[in-house]
């Protein structure tokens, strides 16, 4: 259904190409884009789970589809491709990431409807924008490509359906705003239910973030808001009441900063993720990053950066997953279009669970080297 | 005594620093600017003047002085500003400027196009457009 979606918005889009309206201050249609390829390595240095293995992948693939219809309304559409994405072999993705009108009154107010990536900290609406990043690896939860192994819809949101932003000047300084809505996480994924790809209930996602920009410096708190219904069906198995486990709120709470100064730059993010069930049970999520970096020249950039993660789940047992990877990476700009990145982390993975059986750990540990080529097209 | 003093003054004299002058079309209605409006501008954050004309920033391709001094006044590296273009590139909000290869072409696409914006050196000004602001030389007084 949604390949089928994909196509009507685009062909929608090419048939915007001719001047069926005769507008003047119309602007042809813009296709543009970007990839990145990657080669990683995983080497392991503690696992009884895991082996060594290197690959090739098609990271990420976007085309976008832009019209100005006039200096006050923008639409554009952006098809995004993930893994090698091939019908033929069934994996990889294939998705319309973005499919948006904006209305822009002026600076102070902008108006984004349709789907779309709503801000949260600084990263989340650039994440997939890999020609902007020096990473080859995203920070964890911004990994797009990783979303089959970490449960990245549930640090961020990923999409939303109505924005209101902009930002209010006072003298040197920028506060931003945004706000905007989506759907709850409780969307359908089967056809077992009915349509799949919609909210399976009333209740919507509702978020924001404000911060302020002044020089080089920026600065912002994020806020989400929704109700989940993820236990809803397995309740029973807990010997819970159905009506504890649904609509429950959820938040997702975001800082960020970074700062430029002449050749250097700093970066950090934090996430956390609150589950508020009335009854002894935890779901919470934590993610921060640092990144400290160097513009050696106007080409080339070099960046230290420590990621920490933690999922708990504590139900009838209480299980903590930790993720620490200290990584350091350069990125060179070969051309204006094109990038060359290459990085190495130290990944540390810890699996603590205290159930009725006694105390039980888990350690996977690996060196990660990654190569990419970022291009815009 | 007079031409005393002019000798005087004529050997003590140095050379005028080379400044980098701010132009804009002349219908642009604007007669001084602010490093501050200016980044604004360049960054894509405003976009249209006050009379609702759009707003084209144009810049100089390769590398030179005027170049570097234009973008040390806005406090930006050259890699920043191509950054920030990119950004605002990919999310749909504006476009990089369209670059020159010269400060001759730079002045005369600022001449012929309405609500435009460049910079070239003070010293290649003409009355075709209009000066927003001169920045001096870096280190000058």
């Amino acid at each position: 259904m949604s390949a089928r979606r994909a196509l009507l918005v685009g062909w929608l889009m090419l048939l915007g190409t001719t001047p069926v309206f005769g507008q003047e201050e119309e602007k042809p249609l813009k296709i543009f884009g970007y990839f990145q390829n990657a080669f990683s390595y995983e080497n392991y240095v503690e696992s009884d789970v895991f082996s060594n293995n290197s690959t090739f992948a098609a990271q990420q693939l976007n085309a976008f589809f832009q019209k100005d219809f006039s200096p006050h309304w923008t639409a554009l559409v952006n098809f995004e491709v993930l893994n090698s994405f091939s019908t033929r072999e069934q994996w990889g993705a294939f998705g319309l990431e973005e499919a948006w009108v904006k209305y822009r009154a002026n600076k102070q107010l902008q108006v984004k409807a349709g789907l779309h990536v709503p801000v949260f900290n600084n990263l989340n609406e650039i994440k997939n924008r890999t020609p902007l990043l020096p990473y080859a690896i995203r920070p964890l939860p911004y990994e797009t490509s990783f979303s089959d192994i970490i449960d990245i819809e549930a640090y961020l949101p990923q999409r939303a359906y109505a924005q209101v932003y902009g930002y209010l000047p006072i003298g040197e300084v920028k506060l931003d705003y945004g706000v905007y809505l989506g759907n709850g996480p409780n969307v359908r994924r089967g056809f077992e239910d009915g349509q799949s790809g919609t909210d399976s209930t009333t209740t919507f996602m509702i978020g924001g973030r404000v911060g302020i920009r002044t020089g080089d410096l920026k600065l912002g708190v994020s806020h989400t808001s929704d109700k989940s219904n993820f236990l809803l069906r397995d309740g029973g198995r807990f010997g819970l009441p159905t009506a504890m486990l649904r609509n429950v709120p959820r938040a997702r709470l975001g800082a960020d900063f970074s700062y430029y100064q002449n050749r250097i730059f700093f970066e950090a993010e934090a996430i956390r993720v609150y589950e508020d069930y009335q009854v002894d049970m935890d779901f919470d999520k934590r993610f921060a990053f640092a990144t400290l970096g160097y513009q050696v020249t106007e080409d080339l950039l070099g960046y230290v950066s420590y990621w920490v993660m933690q999922e708990d789940v504590r139900l009838d047992a209480r299980e903590i997953g930790k993720l620490f990877v200290p990584t350091v990476g350069v990125s060179y700009q070969l051309r204006d279009r094109i990038m060359l990145k290459a990085q190495y982390a130290y990944v540390t993975a810890k699996f603590d669970v205290q159930s009725e059986f006694g105390p039980a750990s888990e350690r996977n540990k690996f060196h990660y080297f990654a190569t990419a080529v970022s291009v815009v097209f | 005594m007079l031409l005393l003093l002019v000798f005087y003054f004529s050997f003590w004299a140095v050379p005028a620093p080379a400044q980098v002058s701010v132009i804009a079309h002349p219908s642009v209605p604007a007669e001084t600017i602010r490093r501050a409006q200016l980044l604004d501008l360049y960054t894509g954050d405003v976009k249209l003047w006050g009379n609702g004309v759009p707003v084209v920033v144009f810049d100089l391709r390769p590398k030179s002085p005027v170049k570097e001094q234009f973008y040390d006044f806005l406090g930006k590296t050259t890699s920043r500003m191509k950054s920030i273009w990119l950004k605002k590139k990919l999310a749909g909000e504006s476009d990089p400027p369209e670059a020159a290869e010269t400060e001759e072409e730079m002045l005369e696409k600022v001449r012929t196009t309405p609500g435009a914006v460049g910079f070239v050196s003070h010293a290649r000004v003409n009355g075709s457009v209009k000066v927003l602001t001169v920045i001096p030389e870096k280190g000058s007084p």
